[in-house]
């Protein structure tokens, strides 16, 4: 399966792009961000929040969007 | 499903004087009004080290963030008696002094707009998905974080 990922703040300049698509053979959020912490290692030691359909999900839930967003702390205002 | 319109809340760039001025001013049709409440965050000039923050630039998950200013404006709207009620907030470049988030409240009491406009601000700031990264004067930049 195909997935968009999709980064936004500080996320950005650890992984030198905002959106990328990459190949997934995994279920849940944890299977993503296994993949996405060897491609990216100082995701690891980083703060942020996975969504998708615009809801924030946990690392036990099933991936069923094709687009996933990686989220840092929120600094509107 | 619930058929819902979601409003664009964001506005490229600072929110001018004259945008909040005609916004008043738009309300003085709507009479059973007896209580404006407003809140205009501003971005401040921080000294970091040696540093003076010059701007903040802001993105945003653009279609979340909607999503959650419109659940936020539904809470409040059961948590308070207002009558209506309006946000904006910036997106791109906003320099030191500029506005970037304009919150406006209207009840026919007062007691009403002074909790209501505290949740508000508090509620986006908590949970809605914008990011700012503040510029320095020599253009260096780190990703600003709430307190």
């Amino acid at each position: 399966m195909e997935l968009t990922i999709q980064y936004f703040g500080m996320l950005t300049d650890i992984t030198a792009c905002s959106e990328e698509t990459i190949d997934f053979n995994g279920v849940t959020t944890a299977d993503l961000l296994t993949l996405l912490y060897l491609k990216y290692p100082q995701l690891k030691r980083t703060s942020f929040k996975t969504a998708q359909s615009q809801i924030i999900i946990t690392e036990d839930d099933v991936l069923t969007s094709t687009n996933i967003v990686l989220l840092p702390p929120f600094s509107g205002g | 499903m619930k058929e819902k319109k979601l409003k664009n809340a964001f506005k490229e760039g600072p929110i001018s004087a004259e945008f909040i001025g005609n916004s008043i001013a738009k309300h003085q049709s709507k009479t059973s009004i007896g209580a404006h409440n407003i809140f205009l965050g501003q971005v401040r000039a921080d000294q970091i080290e040696d540093k003076t923050v010059a701007a903040i630039e802001y993105t945003a998950y653009e279609d979340m963030a909607n999503e959650k200013f419109y659940e936020i404006r539904e809470t409040a709207f059961k948590k308070f008696d207002l009558n209506c009620m309006h946000i904006y907030h910036s997106l791109g470049t906003v320099k030191a002094g500029e506005i970037c988030l304009f919150v406006f409240v209207s009840s026919t009491r007062r007691k009403e707009v002074f909790p209501a406009i505290e949740y508000i601000v508090e509620e986006i700031k908590a949970h809605v998905p914008i990011f700012g990264k503040e510029v320095f004067e020599d253009a260096s930049y780190q990703w600003k974080i709430n307190s």
